[in-house]
């Protein structure tokens, strides 16, 4: 309390330093005065007793210049003159000025857009329990590209035989809808998901309920569709009373059941959704009416939770597995199936970009670098 | 000259508190002769390490200080003992009769161990 209090009046130290000095001068010139005429009482000549007073004092500059140590923080006040000298300079030279702020507004603000984007683009984990357990699903097949989008058989033979390094598969496909809100259209970027979407994510609603595990398994079946929680805010005005309500979904009359959560727009990266409905419902969208048992009718994008205990490794291995049997099953079209297993933020500009990892592995120097190179 | 100065400089705001306590206020140089005449002139001093001692108690809030008048008229800075500083005198007196204690048991003669 007492060293705080100190520092304080220290600090109080640093304005007012004309005064304080002109003060302290005067209380040194009456030491001096008062010490000279009793030396002169002492009987000194006048010469002699101002000598003997100042030497008894010891220097008054010497003590001026430590009693102003004392009093502020020396390397404070150093600064202080620093910034006013700075400030003077820029002043002087108002051109100059103006381009420095410019160039470093410009960058600082150029900087922060690009690094937000890079920081939900590549950095940021998904909003959903433990988002490092989830992981895209992607194949190869010969030296053919890697590629992300699953059939529906293939992805139910997947899911069956890998139950022991997956708690969860899941996975979705993309549909652009043409929605009818109060008698004006909008096209809309949806998603079309699997029954066990929001439970193997471990999510839950804004408002209402979520897309069920038990809806969505066949074609057509469960007419029901989630907003997401942006849509639902700018184009429902945010009504809590939207759950229940009809909307037009390419002429097809769909039940609101609920607003996903806030911060959730979806699993892929470069796109967020803005509706989710269940996977049996793409058949109104542009799916054909087969191709949830149609092999080669690939459209599902798959990810996977993986069992606590599980690496990344082990789910790899299990996975290589099904691949041969796949492709001995299916030799026409499964042929040279080889599986990838990456975890999802790897995997977020697509599932063949390994180049960027070393990046997001280094993701706390993204900032600091980015003003080094500034500077 | 360095070894006395070493001790006046920790025992400086000891000197300056007790001789406030025992005066009443007082200005710099009234308590820089008396510390000088109390000391018997062991200590060699140098009137002006007084005032950073003095603005340093002042800051821990020890002492006050005021502008009077002097007994010869003139114009003076006098210093004045707070209650934070009564007590912190206490403390610094306690604190070095304790040592000197230890120290005069440890120094003195007759309790050798052999």
């Amino acid at each position: 309390m007492r060293r705080l209090r100190a520092w304080l009046s220290r600090l109080g130290g640093l304005f007012h330093k004309e005064r304080r000095d002109l003060e302290l001068a005067a209380e040194l010139e009456s030491h001096l005065q008062m010490h000279i005429e009793d030396n002169l009482r002492s009987g000194m000549n006048s010469a002699e007793a101002r000598r003997q007073a100042l030497i008894k004092l010891g220097g008054v500059e010497q003590v001026k210049e430590e009693y102003r140590e004392r009093r502020g923080i020396l390397w404070l006040e150093t600064l202080l003159q620093d910034v006013r000298f700075g400030a003077r300079i820029l002043r002087k030279s108002p051109g100059f000025t103006i381009v420095a702020v410019l160039t470093l507004a410009i960058g600082i603000g150029a900087n922060t857009a690009l690094f937000s984007m890079v920081d939900s683009l590549l950095l940021r984990p998904l909003p959903v329990r433990d988002p490092e357990r989830i992981t895209v699903l992607a194949f190869q097949q010969r030296n053919g590209p890697l590629r992300s989008i699953f059939s529906i058989p293939d992805y139910s033979d997947i899911k069956n035989q890998t139950q022991s390094v997956f708690s969860g598969l899941f996975g979705y496909q993309l549909g652009l809808d043409g929605v009818s809100v109060n008698g004006t259209g909008e096209r809309i970027q949806s998603a079309y998901v699997t029954s066990n979407f929001f439970s193997v994510l471990r999510i839950k609603p804004a408002l209402g309920r979520l897309i069920l595990p038990s809806e969505g398994e066949a074609p057509g079946t469960d007419p029901v569709i989630v907003l997401s929680y942006s849509f639902w805010k700018t184009r429902f005005a945010s009504d809590p009373g939207v759950v229940g309500q009809s909307v037009s979904v390419n002429g097809h009359l769909l039940t609101i059941i609920g607003v996903a959560p806030r911060d959730f727009d979806g699993v892929n990266s470069l796109v967020s959704f803005q509706a989710y409905l269940p996977l049996g419902m793409a058949v109104i969208g542009r799916f054909p009416n087969n191709f949830m048992v149609n092999r080669g009718s690939r459209s599902l994008y798959v990810l996977g939770r993986l069992q606590p205990a599980t690496s990344a490794a082990k789910a790899q291995a299990s996975l290589s597995l099904v691949g041969q049997r796949l492709s001995q099953q299916y030799p026409d079209i499964d042929r040279d199936m080889k599986f990838q297993v990456i975890p999802e933020v790897r995997a977020r500009l697509g599932p063949g970009r390994k180049d960027i990892a070393p990046w997001q592995d280094y993701s706390w120097a993204w900032p600091r670098w980015c003003l080094c190179w500034h500077v | 000259m360095s070894d006395k100065a070493d001790v006046w400089q920790g025992t400086l705001s000891v000197m300056v508190l007790k001789t406030l306590e025992t005066l009443g206020p007082l200005h710099g140089y009234g308590i820089a002769r008396r510390i000088e005449q109390t000391s018997g002139d062991l200590l060699s001093v140098n009137y002006g390490t007084l005032y950073p001692a003095l603005l340093k108690l002042e800051q821990e809030g020890y002492v006050t200080s005021e502008w009077g008048v002097s007994d010869n008229n003139r114009k003076a800075k006098y210093y004045k003992l707070t209650r934070a500083g009564r007590k912190q005198l206490l403390r610094e007196a306690r604190d070095w009769e304790q040592a000197n204690a230890i120290l005069a048991r440890f120094l003195s003669p007759g309790e050798k161990s052999s």
